[in-house]
């Protein structure tokens, strides 16, 4: 088991692989003391009506009969794929939920900010609430907790921890093999396709929380403006810390417009930062998902920060 | 039908001196504070000439500071020249792009370039931003009747077609989330630069358009005096204005491709130059691009030294100052007629029974297709009643619900237009909506957590304090109908700023207040859709008891006052019971939908003119037109949804402009 989940998560710096992840879901299954649950598990239906509840769940080896804009979660969640017979249950802020009934779920997961809908869903089934934000908790502490909480509705309690073990092992690991370089800071951010403006990321969110635990400096010292970590700046503000490496969050044709626009810039041109040629892409992730969308972003941004450690030594 | 605004009162008071060298002045000292702030002065002519492509600060020096502080007074001077155009060709002191829908069409426009086509972007944002315009302004023009048209008739046009188009852009953003915070980015109109080719391109548009501005200013000019005496001169006026429409056009639309919606300046800056004494045209000509270069020089260098953690788009804080000028306008705007009720339409009475009897069949039809007819995966399908059973839950609810919002919005739809007398008044004027959404808008960005509750407190208390606002502005003029509408437009446009605002946040939570203020219907209850049609019932019992009022009010004050009616008392009952009904609505089907403007009207054409029989259609109506806009938003693009409000709006909005048209004739 140990070596399966090893293997998954460490199956690749351009995030975990399909095959990986399956091999994951079976580890999670394999345990001799689970099977038996896992069965039972196994017939749950359950429907995520919030992104990160499905990633959990299909950390845990459960697959969703159901997921909230099912496109848009394929696009961000390349590391959980989800399998083709989970069925659109239309736009995250308005499921359809007449079509949620007639799938007739055995659990629901929701966003902890969806209350108003709360009368209606209960109707449906019984309500589990992915409480990412406004918890008190760190963004990456609020996630193994809701992780364990998903767990233990479908009873893969052993999977859960599993997977919180082996997240830890990524980020001690990373943060043991930079503790003893000199660290060029990062900064990851998504380029606003009006070529004007980035949206950085810095303490307080999910990006920024994995970045600190894995002592990946970021190069982003600003207070934000929202609780959520990120406050979208001018692009000539990158200036202010010359000597890190911009990361990018490449979100398809939003991103490709702002790139055609930015080759054009003088600006974006001179920053320190392109000018010497320290700017790099991660593929598209969820900014509000839980810890396999933070083992995958750890794993990105430290082969990204290996390219330009310069070892102390 | 004419509502003036009173130019004599207070536009075009001279006031001491002008204002002018000193907002220049105020704008170009914070700019001085903010290059020092970036580079030393001694580096300043290196930085603006030769910045070193090493030192970052030369750079942002060069290629960020100076063309921000630059491009706004050149946009400013754009809108300024595009307004005071735009107010002598339409001898209209409140047109402006943004009140004409153009700079609404614009943003549409490129919103649906973004989404369907993103390779047309690359030939040119300017061309589709155009093609918005003219669509808009087209629009706008078909419904009001060009300039003939009053000047407050204009601006009422103006927020139907820019609210429409914005219901179609929100339509295609509630589908694809990615593209939120784009939609609002563009929306909140933002000055920052990356280099100087925006600022290029608008320097030269600017030239061009005052070299254009030159050779049409004298036939302009003649239209000081009235259209016969110009025509009387051998002048091509119908061309002249056409050009002189076109022009403005090319030169709003290519602020809003450049730099995204920055309202209200081409409204405020000949405001401004008529007060500071510009009494010709000529002068107006030469000083409001000025004013506009001050105006928003000043705002863009005063949104960026507010001490919040996150700028403020130029766009919003334009927005706030647009709706604080229209209050002030408002505030003197003087009625010098009531507006009389439209022209009626005739029907043979002894048809009403046999219409009412067609009506309820209608409705019948309407509710229980809504309520059978669906889609699952395998395609459309009929349910029988057995199904019925596990599908109630879904259906019937929502649908109670939407026939009480359509039918509150018609009630208060009707109570609105016989009150102000005018056609086109719509409860969204009144600024509940906008007031409801502003206090949802508060409560997102405060609270942690909301649960439906605090939705409902935070929803009521906005639409209260709004109300209490048009009030209170009205109070001063025994609520007249003039007021309350340049009030509710007022509101309206803080809302609409407000909500950009908190958009570009990025707030993760903010999809739900989209989709609410998109209107959707999915999460009423069984309690609440009984709570919904039992508010709507009351209403419909307790409409009727203003009837006399309803039926004396829209002659006339002289005549009302004549007959002993007490004008402030029985507007402000009216007022209360429309405001009631309008919240009641909000809360379920979002700020905005059309259904209160076009079920009245509906009501009116199907016979119904007297007061009760046109209450009690209009609800039928209201009614039936949600419940197939929520069939439609349903099943239209299954499993997905849309917002029932949309759907609503898109359904009606070509009537409503079909309606404007209609009563010019």
């Amino acid at each position: 088991m140990e070596t399966a989940v090893r293997q998954v998560l460490s199956a690749g710096s351009s995030g975990l692989t399909r095959r990986a992840f399956a091999a994951l879901a079976l580890a999670g299954a394999a345990l001799p003391a689970d099977t038996a649950r896992a069965d039972a598990a196994r017939r749950v239906r359950i429907a995520a009506l919030d992104w990160s509840g499905a990633e959990a769940l299909l950390a845990l080896g459960v697959a969703p009969v159901a997921v909230a804009d099912s496109a848009g979660y394929r696009r961000q969640f390349a590391h959980a794929p989800l399998p083709s017979s989970a069925a659109d249950l239309g736009g995250r802020w308005q499921p359809n939920l007449e079509l949620l009934a007639s799938l007739k779920p055995d659990l629901l997961i929701v966003s902890s900010e969806r209350g108003p809908d709360e009368a209606l869903e209960l109707r449906i089934a019984p309500r589990l609430a992915m409480s990412l934000h406004g918890t008190g908790l760190s963004p990456l502490a609020a996630a193994e907790a809701a992780l364990r909480r998903v767990a233990s509705a479908v009873r893969r309690e052993a999977a859960a921890e599993a997977v919180i073990v082996e997240a830890a092992r990524v980020f001690d690991g990373i943060a043991k093999s930079l503790a003893a370089s000199i660290r060029p800071g990062l900064i990851v951010a998504v380029l606003e396709p009006d070529g004007r403006h980035v949206t950085v990321h810095a303490k307080g969110g999910l990006i920024g929380e994995t970045m600190e635990r894995c002592g990946i400096r970021n190069a982003w010292t600003r207070p934000t403006a929202s609780i959520w970590g990120f406050s979208r700046i001018g692009i000539e503000r990158l200036a202010e810390a010359p000597e890190a490496r911009i990361v990018f969050v490449d979100q398809g044709p939003r991103t490709r417009r702002a790139l055609r626009l930015l080759a054009a810039s003088t600006l974006w041109q001179s920053l320190p930062q392109v000018a010497a040629g320290r700017v790099a892409r991660i593929p598209d992730l969820f900014p509000f998902g839980g810890l396999p969308t933070a083992v995958r972003l750890a794993r990105e941004l430290d082969s990204i920060v290996a390219r330009g450690v310069v070892h102390a030594g | 039908m004419r509502a003036e605004i009173d130019s004599g009162s207070w536009l075009a008071a001279p006031s001491s001196g002008g204002i002018l060298p000193l907002m220049g002045l105020a704008a170009a000292c914070l700019a001085l504070v903010g290059l020092w702030g970036e580079l030393q002065p001694s580096q300043w002519m290196m930085g603006l000439f030769a910045p070193e492509a090493s030192d970052p600060r030369q750079m942002a020096f060069h290629h960020a500071l100076l063309p921000r502080i630059f491009i706004a007074p050149i946009a400013g001077a754009i809108l300024g020249l595009a307004g005071v155009i735009l107010q002598q060709v339409l001898r209209n002191p409140l047109a402006d792009p943004t009140t004409l829908g153009i700079s609404a069409g614009a943003h549409g426009a490129l919103v649906a370039a973004t989404l369907f086509a993103p390779m047309l972007l690359d030939f040119g944002r300017e061309t589709i931003a155009l093609c918005g315009g003219i669509v808009a302004m087209a629009c706008v023009f078909a419904a009001a009747g060009g300039r003939r048209f009053s000047p407050l008739s204009v601006i009422l046009a103006g927020l139907l077609v820019s609210l429409f188009f914005g219901a179609g852009a929100s339509a295609l953003v509630v589908l694809n989330h990615d593209y939120l915070t784009e939609l609002f980015i563009w929306q909140s109109g933002s000055l920052l630069q990356s280099g100087w080719g925006n600022t290029a391109k608008l320097a030269i548009v600017l030239i061009a358009g005052a070299a254009a501005t030159a050779l049409l200013a004298r036939v302009l000019s003649v239209l000081d005096i009235e259209e016969s005496g110009a025509r009387s001169l051998g002048v091509p006026l119908a061309a002249v204005q056409g050009a002189a429409l076109l022009l403005a056009l090319l030169l709003s639309t290519a602020v809003v491709a450049s730099l995204g919606v920055l309202g209200f300046v081409g409204l405020a800056a000949p405001a401004l130059a008529r007060r500071s004494g510009a009494r010709t045209f000529q002068q107006r000509l030469v000083r409001s691009p000025l004013y506009g270069a001050a105006i928003l020089s000043l705002t863009d260098q005063i949104a960026q030294i507010l001490p919040l953690a996150q700028e403020i788009p130029t766009g919003v804080a334009t927005a706030v100052m647009g709706a604080l000028l229209l209050l002030g306008l408002s505030g003197r705007a003087s009625a010098k007629a009531d507006l009389p009720a439209p022209p009626p339409v005739h029907f043979d009475a002894g048809h009403r029974s046999a219409f009412l009897a067609c009506l309820i069949g209608i409705i019948l039809a309407a509710v229980l297709g809504a309520i059978f007819m669906g889609r699952d995966h395998g395609g459309w399908h009929w349910s029988s009643i057995q199904e019925l059973s596990a599908l109630w839950l879904w259906r019937v609810p929502r649908i109670a619900a939407s026939f009480a919002a359509g039918s509150m919005l018609g009630v208060a739809g009707v109570l609105m237009q016989r009150l102000t007398g005018n056609p086109m008044a719509a409860p969204e004027i009144l600024g509940i909506s906008a007031g409801a959404s502003i206090g949802l808008i508060v409560l997102l960005l405060i609270a942690p957590a909301v649960d439906a509750g605090w939705t409902i407190l935070a929803a009521s208390m906005g639409g209260t304090l709004a109300l209490a606002g048009v009030l209170l502005v009205g109070m001063r003029s025994s609520f007249a109908p003039q007021r309350l509408v340049l009030t509710g437009v007022s509101i309206a446009t803080l809302c609409s700023g407000l909500a950009a605002l908190a958009m570009t946040s990025g707030d993760p939570r903010l999809g739900g207040l989209v989709s609410w203020m998109a209107g959707s219907t999915h999460r009423v209850t069984p309690s609440g859709a009984a709570l919904a049609l039992t508010l709507a019932a009351i209403l419909l019992l307790v409409a009727p008891l203003t009837a006399r009022w309803l039926d004396i009010l829209p002659l006339g004050s002289g005549i009302a006052r004549g007959l002993g009616l007490g004008l402030g008392k029985s507007r402000l009952s009216v007022l209360l019971i429309a405001a009631i009904a309008t919240t009641g609505a909000t809360l379920i089907v979002g700020p905005l939908t059309f259904i209160g403007l076009m079920a009245p009207h509906l009501g009116r054409l199907l016979g119904f003119r007297r007061v009760m029989p046109q209450l009690i259609a209009t609800s039928l109506i209201g009614g039936a037109l949600m419940v197939l806009a929520d069939w439609i938003a349903r099943i239209v693009i299954f499993p997905w949804q849309l917002p029932t409000g949309i759907v609503a709006t898109l359904l009606a909005g070509p009537f409503v402009l079909n309606l404007l048209r209609r009563a010019r004739r």
